[in-house]
């Protein structure tokens, strides 16, 4: 049971990062920048966006590789011994998901400075 | 690096996070790209690499993890299956005719709701769709209905259950419900003295709350009879804990699935519902997870910065009397506040 809910929560986790994107569901400060002018303020959340992309990029990248090695070696999970593998592949293309969404509303962000807030 | 001692360098990466913070920069990413960027000169490429590969694995594998979306679940769930609502109703017949009544009512409420809700936003959003129109209709001031909700929905953290609990448990290795038993005092405690400090509010200035209708004792007991529901929860989630039926994840599904239930039986369960709660919980679970992971690199550029170690051996070395070091640590939490605003 333990290893099936870690699965279930580390494939939940994942999936769920890149929904939080979409959704703007991730906590930013945004009081400090309010005396901004409404240009420069989507200039800077295009620069974060970008950010954004580069961290899930490289977590994505070396979670790869990481990956790669689980599967060369054949680790298992403790209690039922669920191949390692399982858990990177749920997460894998989550992180692959993750950012090709924070690139794109990069681009969005950095397109149309009118609808910045 | 380049001759700066690497405490200087973790303290930096402090600086530049804040900064980053402070330009919108989502919080995970902020300390996520500092804890990478930083940890290269630190630490070198191959491990800053093999960090990259297994500290976002390792921040979301751990068992223990499980009970957050649960928790936030049981409370999305609870606010549909109208709890909320009827807590408020319960708390407002008891005390609600006084002046400024209503405002203390919502902070009993937020209290209650926190009792089966392990989040301050959570349970400030619903409060604040259940009481503030209340509280505006009767002719409350904006500024007390909303520090109301506010201050209460801090209590929903407080109170077990608890996501930050949950969190912080699992980051020093404590006792999940050691840590709830230890928050349940302060949270009763905070609960009385936010009430008080409505009640100085507004005989200081008596518009703020006007007084409402009383209530026959009759219909206070109707009324507080109709938050059964929130009792069952609270007894079986958090009695569950401390009576050892159940773990903290098994608690958290029986909660969970009893939220559910409760709504279920309500007919508040319809298609839309059950998808924009789930939604909800994923917004809310992948805000959380992607943080933990943000801080998992953060933590190894801290590690490999030396600085922890170099802040203790400071501490020992001046010898200051505890209540000093109290203040200090106070002042830096304070200060390192923002970035954990994002878990309540």
């Amino acid at each position: 049971m333990v290893d099936i809910t870690q699965l279930c929560v580390m494939a939940m986790a994942f999936w769920a990062i890149p929904f939080a994107f979409v959704r703007e569901g991730h906590v930013k400060i945004t009081f400090a920048t309010e005396w901004m002018p409404a240009r420069a303020r989507s200039a800077i959340d295009a620069v974060a966006a970008l950010a954004g992309a580069a961290l899930v990029v490289l977590i994505g990248r070396y979670g790869y590789e990481q990956a790669l090695t689980a599967l060369a070696y054949g680790d298992s999970s403790q209690t039922i011994g669920i191949p390692m593998i399982w858990y990177w592949a749920v997460r894998w293309p989550a992180s692959a998901a993750a950012t090709l969404v924070v690139a794109l509303r990069h681009a969005a962000v950095a397109l149309s400075p009118a609808s910045a807030r | 690096m380049l001759g700066i001692p690497p405490e200087l360098v973790g303290v930096l990466g402090f600086v530049v996070t804040l900064v980053l913070v402070a330009l919108r920069l989502p919080v995970a990413v902020a300390m996520g790209l500092v804890g990478v960027l930083g940890s290269i000169p630190l630490a070198g490429w191959p491990a800053v690499r093999f960090m990259l590969g297994t500290q976002p694995f390792g921040a979301v594998h751990p068992y223990g993890l499980s009970v957050l979306p649960m928790f936030i679940f049981m409370g999305v769930f609870a606010a549909h299956a109208g709890l909320s609502r009827n807590l408020y109703d319960g708390v407002q017949a008891l005390i609600g005719h006084a002046r400024g009544g209503l405002a203390m009512a919502t902070i009993g409420a937020c209290a209650g709701f926190g009792a089966i809700c392990g989040s301050s936003l959570a349970t400030a959003a619903t409060m604040s769709r259940v009481a503030l129109p209340e509280m505006r209709r009767r002719g409350y001031a904006d500024s007390l209905s909303a520090a109301s909700i506010a201050a209460g929905g801090t209590l929903g953290v407080l109170i077990p259950p608890s996501i930050i609990l949950v969190i912080y448990a699992l980051l020093t290795r404590e006792s999940i419900g050691a840590l709830f038993a230890a928050a349940l005092v302060p949270g009763l405690l905070g609960t009385a003295l936010y009430m008080l400090a409505v009640n100085v509010q507004v005989r200081l200035r008596p518009d703020l709350g006007p007084r409402g209708d009383r209530h026959s004792a009759r219909e206070r007991l109707v009324a507080l009879a109709r938050t059964w529901d929130v009792a069952v929860l609270f007894v079986a989630v958090i009695g569950g804990i401390y009576a050892g039926l159940f773990s903290p994840t098994e608690a958290a599904a029986v909660g969970a699935a009893g939220a559910f239930v409760f709504a279920a039986l309500r007919g508040r369960v319809t298609r839309g519902v059950l998808l924009s709660g789930i939604r909800e919980t994923a917004i809310t679970s992948g805000m959380i997870f992607f943080i933990l992971i943000g801080a998992a690199l953060f933590n190894f550029f801290i590690e490999s910065s030396n600085l922890p170690q170099y802040l203790v051996s400071l501490v020992d070395g001046v010898a200051w009397p505890a209540w000093a070091v109290m203040i200090v640590l106070l002042l830096f939490y304070s200060c390192s506040d923002a970035s954990w605003t994002a878990c309540r």
